[in-house]
């Protein structure tokens, strides 16, 4: 009788496997190990003197323990998308690698190692916020004013540079625009999935991305100011289906910046705007000393060739802001181009997953969020690579995971813990249902 | 920088090149296959995201309705555009939005559908609940519905081995 | 729920295709303009590359070395020094003082940093041995340049350039004063960096009458039965107009008109034509416009560039006012006349080969742009035939030579306003209907008088130079 039991029950565990299976991250967790131990080994050697660097000694053991540590952690208490994590454990460690290669002092690369942990956390923070709120909610309402008012901060902290972005309290400083936008693509994640579908309805979610739209024109930060309207934009049409409103809106946005930039000029404090284009349009016009640090980009770019210079052997420092900028260009100097387009391959692997996962969510709400997060995330990559390679002018954002910056990290840690929080939900959800189909089965037979 | 690290750097270029895109391809299969796993899931996802089941029958008569598998959210109506499709009833695309939450169904009707619960005289705007079992008059059809028994496991067990294939 | 599933769907569809562009533009851009970018002076790494890597060596299309390495990190040039100095700009130098030559512009490939794939640089590691570069096979004859160089006057500075008009291909290069490229710390006439061959804009002078002869056959039908009257001088409203020593040329035709080169009647032509259309003539054949050749930097040419008085519409009928030319430029025009109207694309590469061994990559010839129809060309022809033939030009005639039509045009421009000072003499021309010798080769000498005295035998020294060493 028992070992009747035990066949059916081994059955069960059999078709609860077909069904529910993800593909074993095994390989991949293998492949990211060494990936990371081979490259601190080899910049171990990579001093001045001849003795050995400490710290890439510490990362060679902490990158790929922690990797691990990190993902059996995480793993035990949600059932989240391991490859994903590991994606993202992938490109970080990218991040340290090439900090550590491109500069001549470890300086870079252990700040970087130093956020990593804080990001750790920022992840884990996503997760529970996404496994917290499961559909529309007041309290999100609520919280659109309080984000509105820290996206402003900036303003009342800044003189009359460009840079108005950027809120300092003493030592440290974070770039409120990257904390909120996991906390927009929340929101309006919530505002969006509402059941009506009539203006009232979506009407304070738009007028909360124009808001923010609004504010960061103010104050001149470009490429987050695109990032955000991309954003309202793809979940709202996503959200409530008026695709032909938000195509009206696209092309009135898009005449609209069109008349901006050529006006640039006469515009008080947007006068950088037409020198800039001029800098896109004619980067290999020597008179223009601006455009030097987009001709130093390219020539970064065509110097790696297909497999890189070498680690550590590389001349791409002497690109301007090459730690967040233009950090696309040096790992292609680095690595190579086949390696970049596998870095490129990994954040449309991001997105698919992304979108998987969105696509198996049971609650609109939950989709949107996912959506969201994915959007956003291959959104920025695709400007900064695009600016990078001289598709677009450069619009000043980062390269989620692999720029430095402890901002920048924090708030593409919240997105991707989001993600990972709504891809456990639905796993979650799956095994509950099939536990309930064959307990259905069960009582049939 | 010694010449051996610069020996060794230039070597294991074609190793590091190599690693990254086998990271992307195994990524990449990884995900088509988890991929169709997951459409596979969505697609017979009527028995199992079902969370209830939507009895229609054609307004005023009465004999053998027709059950609709419902899922925790979503919009019922005639045309493709909806979660729900019942043909030939006079439904709009969509005609209302539903939403499961505790044990009432929440109903925001379209634009333009009306929804009414039996002795209403006008079509109710703005969302209402229904709780189970109770009559609503959509159309020219009559449904209600009802809840699946609550889930025979309790909450999923924390070691999550049933989700990595050997 | 299908519908928020379906803008998902829409959406990451529109994302992918943005991947999918991002990475096709990021692996084409390499392919195409890598090297490029790579050759750009502001590459930091050449100079490092330079002290470790063993340069390739430039050859002239003779095979003769103008430049080699033996080891890393130093350079010997031709050990000839009339060569070397005639050849300065072409070669070029290391310390980015001459922009153009072949040192610095084609440094990339010299040291081997064209390759996409760098497996030089690893083996070479491994093995202990210097990285290699690539060699480069220029299309220019150092024996022809050196040729060239020792026939300017004595003192006069000036510039001279012969190509290939078929192929496109510079077959003799001169600039002069010029600098000393194994002996950079010399000093040096001031200009003697500028590669006045592509860098220089000269008033063409009378050379530009074969422009604005081609727009009157295009534009002024029947003009070439007309008669034309001159004498001497023309008052036109607050402008005087002077043939060359106020000679009066009386009654001619326009053939004649051409061969005397008679200022009036081109500035009169012009003057009919109207700025715009001697401008669009102008414009067909490469002015106003910024050249961007692979092999050779070249600067634009302007005629009637902005708003133009009437007084600068007739200086431009016969090439002076703000009529200015480079010497390239108006071998390529001569070129284009005697290639049907089609000029093609100046090069400098030959070959670029494997260090001591087969060749990677040949030149191929592209053409640039068609400036005229065969048939206005072939007309221009014949009368820059009767120019060499019994006109200014008779100088120009080569000895001896029977094979083909020597065609050309002299010129004297005036390049500054003090009417007692020199004029540049130029001279451009044409070898026609020779198959083994399709030549056109441009000459100016600064302050060197008449272009029928000066410039003109040298031209012609210089072809016969060429046909003798059988350069193609």
């Amino acid at each position: 009788m028992s070992r009747l039991r035990l066949k059916k029950q081994n059955a069960q565990a059999e078709s609860f496997k077909k069904l529910l299976y993800r593909t074993n991250e095994q390989p991949l967790l293998f492949l990211v190990c060494a990936f990371q131990i081979i490259c601190m080994a080899l910049l171990t050697f990579k001093t001045a003197d001849g003795k050995a660097d400490i710290f890439s000694l510490r990362m060679l053991f902490l990158l790929p323990f922690g990797t691990y540590a990190a993902l059996k952690l995480v793993s035990r208490m949600w059932p989240i998308d391991r490859a994903l994590f590991l994606l993202t454990a992938f490109l970080c460690s990218l991040s340290v690698i090439t900090l550590r290669a491109v500069f001549t002092t470890t300086s870079k690369a252990e700040t970087q190692a130093l956020y990593l942990p804080i990001g750790f956390a920022a992840m884990l923070i996503g997760i529970c916020v996404s496994r917290t709120f499961m559909s529309c909610s007041g309290f999100l309402r609520a919280a659109m004013l309080p984000c509105l008012a820290l996206m402003a901060l900036p303003l009342a902290f800044t003189t009359a540079s460009a840079a108005r972005s950027w809120v300092k309290l003493g030592t440290f400083q974070f770039q409120p625009s990257e904390l909120l936008k996991p906390a927009t693509a929340l929101i309006l994640a919530s505002e969006f999935s509402r059941p009506a579908k009539n203006v009232k309805a979506w009407l304070p979610g738009a007028l909360f991305g124009a808001a923010l739209c609004a504010v960061l024109l103010v104050q001149r930060d470009l490429g987050a100011l695109f990032l955000f309207f991309i954003l309202t934009i793809a979940m709202f049409t996503a959200g409530t289906g008026h695709r032909k409103t938000a195509l009206c809106v696209i092309l009135l946005a898009g005449i609209l910046s069109a008349v901006f930039v050529t006006y640039a000029d006469r515009i008080q404090g947007f006068s950088y705007l037409s020198a800039r284009m001029a800098i896109w349009r004619d980067p290999w016009n020597t008179d223009i000393e601006s455009a030097r640090q987009i001709r130093q980009g390219l020539i970064s770019i065509a110097s790696g060739g297909l497999f890189g210079s070498g680690l550590g052997l590389s001349s791409a420092r002497k690109v301007a802001v090459v730690g967040s900028d233009y950090i696309f260009a040096a790992v292609s100097e680095e690595f190579g181009m086949i390696f970049a387009l596998g870095v490129i391959a990994v954040y449309f692997v991001i997105l698919l997953r992304g979108r998987m996962t969105a696509l198996s969510c049971r609650n609109r709400f939950q989709a949107l969020l996912a959506f969201g997060c994915a959007f956003e995330l291959t959104s920025q990559m695709l400007l900064i690579v695009m600016g990078n390679l001289h598709i677009i002018p450069l619009t000043g954002v980062t390269l989620p995971f692999v720029s430095e910056g402890g901002s920048s990290l924090a708030g593409s840690m919240l997105l991707m813990g989001m993600l990972l929080g709504v891809g456990s939900i639905n796993a979650q959800d799956e095994y509950d249902d099939l536990m309930r189909v064959s307990a259905g089965r069960r009582a049939k037979t | 920088m010694s010449h051996t690290y610069q020996v060794w750097a230039l070597v294991l270029r074609y190793v590091l090149a190599a690693l990254g895109l086998a990271v992307a391809l195994r990524a990449l299969y990884m995900t088509v296959r988890d991929g169709r796993s997951a459409a596979r899931i969505r697609a017979t996802h009527n028995s199992y995201g079902a969370v209830g089941v939507l009895s229609v029958l054609p307004a005023g008569k009465l004999g053998k309705a027709q059950k609709y598998s419902l899922a925790r959210s979503g919009s019922v109506g005639g045309g493709s555009k909806c979660d729900v499709r019942i043909k030939g009833m006079g439904l709009k695309n969509p005609h209302f939005e539903y939403e499961i939450t505790r044990r009432t169904l929440q109903i925001t009707p379209a634009s333009g559908g009306d929804v009414r619960m039996p002795g209403d005289k006008s079509a109710r705007a703005g969302t209402f609940s229904v709780a189970q079992g109770q009559h609503i008059l959509a159309g020219r059809a009559e449904m209600c519905f009802q809840l699946s028994k609550p889930r025979a496991a309790a909450r999923s067990p924390l070691n999550k081995r049933v989700y990595r294939e050997k | 729920m299908k519908q928020t599933r379906s803008g998902i769907r829409l959406i990451s569809l529109i994302l992918a295709f943005g991947v999918l562009i991002t990475a096709v533009t990021y692996a084409g851009s390499i392919y195409v303009s890598g090297r490029k970018w790579l050759n750009n002076e502001q590459n930091t790494r050449i100079s490092a590359a330079r002290k470790t890597t063993l340069q390739g060596t430039i050859y002239d299309s003779a095979g003769t070395a103008l430049a080699e390495s033996y080891t890393a990190g130093e350079r010997h040039y031709i050990s000839d020094d009339a060569a070397r100095l005639a050849l300065a700009h072409t070669i070029g130098d290391q310390y980015g003082q001459s922009a153009g030559g072949a040192e610095s512009r084609f440094a990339t490939t010299l040291l081997g940093m064209t390759d996409l794939t760098r497996t030089e640089l690893t083996i070479s590691a491994i093995t202990g041995s210097d990285p290699v570069g690539y060699d480069i096979v220029l299309t220019v004859n150092a024996e022809l340049c050196k040729y060239a160089a020792s026939l300017f006057p004595k003192g006069k500075t000036g510039a001279l350039v012969l190509i290939n008009y078929k192929t496109g291909a510079i077959l003799a290069k001169v600039s002069l004063p010029a600098f000393d490229p194994a002996n950079i710390e010399a000093s040096v006439a001031d200009t003697a960096y500028y590669d006045r061959v592509l860098q220089y804009r000269y008033a063409p002078g009378s050379t530009f009458k074969t422009v604005t002869l081609i727009s009157a056959l295009q534009n002024l039908p029947g003009v070439e039965n007309e008669t034309f009257d001159c004498e001497g001088t023309w008052q036109f409203a607050d402008y005087t107009l002077k043939c060359a020593g106020s000679q009066a040329h009386g009654e001619m035709n326009l053939v004649r008109a051409f061969a005397e080169s008679c200022n009036i009647t081109f500035a009169r032509l012009a003057y009919r034509m109207g700025a715009e259309k001697l401008k669009a003539t102008a414009e067909s054949f490469g002015f106003n416009r910024t050249f961007s050749f692979d092999d050779v930097r070249l600067n634009p040419s302007y005629c009637l560039n902005g708003a133009s008085t009437a007084g600068e519409v007739l200086q431009a009928g016969f090439g002076q006012g703000t009529t200015q030319a480079t010497p390239l430029h108006m071998a390529m025009i001569s070129g284009a006349i005697a290639n049907g109207g089609e000029m093609m694309e100046p090069k400098i590469i030959r070959e670029i080969r494997r260090h001591q061994s087969g060749a990677i990559s040949t030149m191929q010839s592209e053409v640039f742009l068609r400036a005229a129809d065969e048939d206005t060309c072939l007309k221009a022809a014949k009368y820059m035939y009767e120019a060499v033939r019994s006109g200014t030009g008779t100088r120009a005639k080569i000895s001896g030579y029977t094979d083909g039509y020597v065609c050309g045009k002299t010129g004297s421009a005036e390049s500054t306003n003090d009417k007692s000072a020199e004029t540049d003499a130029w001279y451009t021309g044409f070898i026609y209907g020779d198959e083994a010798h399709p030549y056109a080769i441009a000459v100016v000498i600064e302050k060197g008088g008449s272009g029928g005295q000066t410039a003109a035998p040298i031209a012609a020294a210089v072809m016969k130079k060429a046909m003798e060493l059988s350069v193609y």
